[in-house]
């Protein structure tokens, strides 16, 4: 080679890697749509074909996707990414700001959908396609300024947990835990009885505890938003709820822990936490996958009330629901969220996640089931029957921080709960 | 004559002893290789810096000007977003969090990697290789791994310490759940993690002093304090300065740890600067305000480590 083209060869290898560098480093192709668009005549049938790229973080439902749904839609050759729920919402935050790098079908909470769909970057469900579907889903379709936008898998409704076992070892009987006031009373007499070491109450603190408590405050019938996503200025059920609270912290019957701590379910097993209100995904799969040594011993209570007579009722902790963007293959990722409410996919979701946003699935052999490590009690069944309400999440992210702070200082007692509850009227009647 | 054929002799051989010439390639002969063929070997790093690494920050401080919401193209909205930022209680409380943190961990870090650096330079110490290891090891675990260690040992109900505690018939400390107490337990995770680090840097900077001025100084009649305070410490400067402007740069920007171990709380406790930015943009969605307080952060590391620059380099110390 001459010195001449061996200069060249360094300029060009050098500009060559740079150009190489920026292009790798850049996202990935979207994948185009070979189907049709998924608006068409016949809405309830979807012909998608092609590549259809899925961002789930619900990983107990990957298993059905890869056995299920692959096999029976050969034409749609699925790319599924799973993610941590944090990790999903980041990377889809920052392909909707750069524009590309999205996928054509994402698993979302419906606690960040107002924000998500603010953007536009995703795509409506027209009434057509939803006429089959909407009286299954009733109110629970994922909406945003009366559009659909996703389907709701999960319902994430509550239940209360108790290992029942340990509490016939202190007397207690759990059959009359159906109040607010018999659980608190239940949980001093557990706490005094074991020497201060078992409770019967969790109080996550941070995000988890802004939720957690907002899922209370909603299961009293309580909202931060109403549905226009206007603020409510009336939050006395949210001040009765933290005060009652702030009583089980003073008398040191809570556990300030929650599900995603490494030690939660040690802290189960060793017997420090005999209680917890949370959905089916963690007291009815995690709790038994966890901690398989107290197979039958415990119970699913229903939702404690305030008065023995108001009705039974539970509240959402949040919905998980597929949604799915534009400008990608809209056809495929209609036709897998379809799949989920049809006779092959609803099985499998209701087996995964329990209790499910749509009505049909309480007809399915998996809502009777009878759980072992529950005694034999049909949980999910139990679970539905109790009417769930729909909290009104709006600007989640800034209410969790607004919420959790102001909790904190009421559990730590460095705030009252009606200043703890002012603290949040002010910041967060600001953001309406 | 003869002189004219002695002369005509030497113009025709050479000297024995000189070396012939080597004939230099083409390229290397041209009067600007000198000039360019240094930035050809730099270009590499460049061509990947100057977009996501110098261009990035301008494109960040751009943003700060700019309201830009998720989905819809941005408009420039002057100092809008430095001033909701600016008013913004949560982030002075982040700022105020991050600075005084700071302050407590380099109170702590500099005299302990330099007594760590000085025993490890002692001449009495034997296998000095297998110590510089162990105290270097921390830095090499991951980040992640170790806060969850650590979150485990702190754990009031099952966690090491409180087992030790509970064996001494003490009561469990709520590390991370107190909100005076969980600061600290988050520098002392960073301390222990990063201590062997600078203490090697120091070290090697104690091995660049000649132990002749030790000498002098004993000879003097200085004891161990003079040695460490007229020669150590001055001959040293250039490692400390090195030393303390780095884990002020890393102390400004605390984020892992707090957001792996608290999230921020107890009550706002624990919450950074780094977190209130990444809570803002990529929580929020408000890419604007997030970048404003991240040039705000900025402004603070650049105007601190002027500061402890002036102040090590200052003859009093």
């Amino acid at each position: 080679m001459s010195a001449f083209n061996r200069r060249q060869f360094i300029s060009s290898a050098a500009v060559l890697l740079g150009a190489g560098a920026l292009s790798a480093c850049g996202s990935t192709q979207h994948t185009s749509s070979s189907g049709s668009t998924g608006s068409s005549a016949n809405p309830t049938v979807y012909n998608g074909s092609g590549n259809l790229t899925l961002w789930n973080y619900a990983s107990q439902f990957v298993t059905p996707i890869n056995t299920a749904f692959v096999p029976s839609h050969p034409q749609i050759k699925l790319d599924l990414v799973n993610l941590a729920i944090s990790d999903l919402q980041d990377r889809i935050l920052v392909s909707i700001a750069a524009g590309s790098g999205l996928p054509d079908s994402a698993s979302l909470t419906s606690r960040s959908s107002d924000l998500l769909f603010k953007t536009g970057a995703f795509e409506p469900w027209t009434k057509a396609e939803l006429a089959p579907l909407k009286k299954g889903f009733g109110d629970y379709l994922v909406s945003y300024e009366g559009t659909v936008y996703g389907l709701p898998t999960n319902d994430g409704r509550l239940g209360f947990w108790v290992n029942n076992a340990t509490l016939e070892k202190y007397n207690i009987d759990s059959s009359t835990l159906t109040t607010w006031e018999s659980l608190a009373e239940a949980g001093r007499k557990l706490n005094t009885d074991s020497g201060g070491t078992n409770k019967l109450f969790m109080v996550p603190n941070g995000s988890n505890g802004a939720d957690y408590f907002s899922a209370l405050v909603g299961a009293a019938g309580g909202n931060w938003w109403n549905a226009k996503g206007e603020f409510i200025q009336d939050q006395s059920i949210a001040e009765k709820m933290l005060t009652f609270v702030v009583g089980l912290a003073k008398d040191k019957t809570i556990q300030i822990t929650d599900w995603t701590q490494p030690t939660f379910f040690t802290l189960v097993k060793q017997d420090q936490l005999s209680g917890f209100g949370m959905n089916f995904a963690i007291g009815g799969i995690n709790l038994p996958k966890n901690v398989p040594s107290q197979s039958g011993q415990w119970r699913m209570l229903d939702w404690p009330k305030w008065k023995a007579s108001d009705p039974k009722r539970t509240v959402s902790y949040g919905m998980t629901f597929f949604g799915i963007l534009k400008g990608g293959n809209t056809t495929a990722a209609k036709e897998f969220a379809t799949w989920c409410f049809g006779s092959q996919g609803l099985p499998l979701m209701a087996q995964a996640f329990g209790s499910l946003a749509y009505a049909d699935a309480s007809k399915l052999p998996t809502y009777q089931q009878k759980f072992d490590y529950f005694g034999g009690q049909q949980v999910i069944a139990d679970l539905v029957a109790q009417p769930m309400l729909l909290p009104n999440f709006f600007r989640w992210s800034k209410t969790e921080q607004v919420v959790s702070y102001a909790v904190d200082q009421a559990v730590l007692q460095k705030m009252s709960p009606s200043k703890a509850i002012d603290y949040i009227v002010t910041n967060l009647s600001k953001l309406s | 004559m003869t002189f004219m054929r002695e002369r005509e002799a030497t113009r025709a051989t050479p000297p024995a002893t000189a070396q012939p010439e080597p004939r230099l390639a083409r390229r290397r002969r041209h009067r600007l290789y000198p000039l360019r063929t240094p930035y050809l070997f730099v270009l590499p790093f460049f061509v990947l810096f100057v977009p996501f690494g110098a261009g990035a920050v301008v494109f960040a401080l751009v943003m700060a000007f700019l309201n830009w919401p998720l989905g819809s193209a941005p408009s420039f909205t002057g100092v809008a977003n430095f001033q909701v930022v600016g008013t913004d209680p949560v982030f002075g409380q982040a700022l105020w969090n991050t600075a005084w943190m700071l302050f407590a961990y380099l109170v702590l870090l500099l005299p302990l990697a330099l007594a760590v650096a000085v025993t490890l330079n002692h001449r009495g110490l034997h296998a000095r290789r297998v110590w510089q290891m162990v105290f270097f090891l921390p830095i090499t675990g991951s980040l992640v791994i170790v806060s969850l260690v650590f979150e485990l040992m702190y754990d009031p109900h099952v966690g090491f310490i409180a087992g030790v505690l509970h064996q001494m018939g003490l009561p469990a400390i709520p590390f991370l759940t107190n909100p005076s107490l969980a600061p600290w337990a988050i520098i002392i995770l960073r301390l222990w993690r990063v201590i062997g680090y600078y203490a090697v840097i120091l070290f090697a900077g104690l091995q660049t002093i000649p132990p002749d001025l030790y000498e002098a100084v004993s000879i003097d009649g200085g004891g161990a304090l003079a040695q460490f305070r007229y020669i150590t410490m001055p001959l040293l400067r250039p490692s400390l300065m090195f030393v303390s402007v780095a884990a002020t740069v890393g102390a400004w920007e605390l984020f892992a740890e707090p957001q792996l171990l608290t999230g921020g709380g107890p009550a706002r406790a624990t919450l950074t600067a780094v977190m209130y930015v990444y809570q803002t943009s990529f929580l929020n969605f408000q890419l604007g305000p997030g970048a404003a307080a991240a040039a705000i952060l900025a402004l603070c590391v650049i105007a601190t480590t002027i500061l402890l620059q002036r102040a090590l380099r200052s003859p009093a110390l």
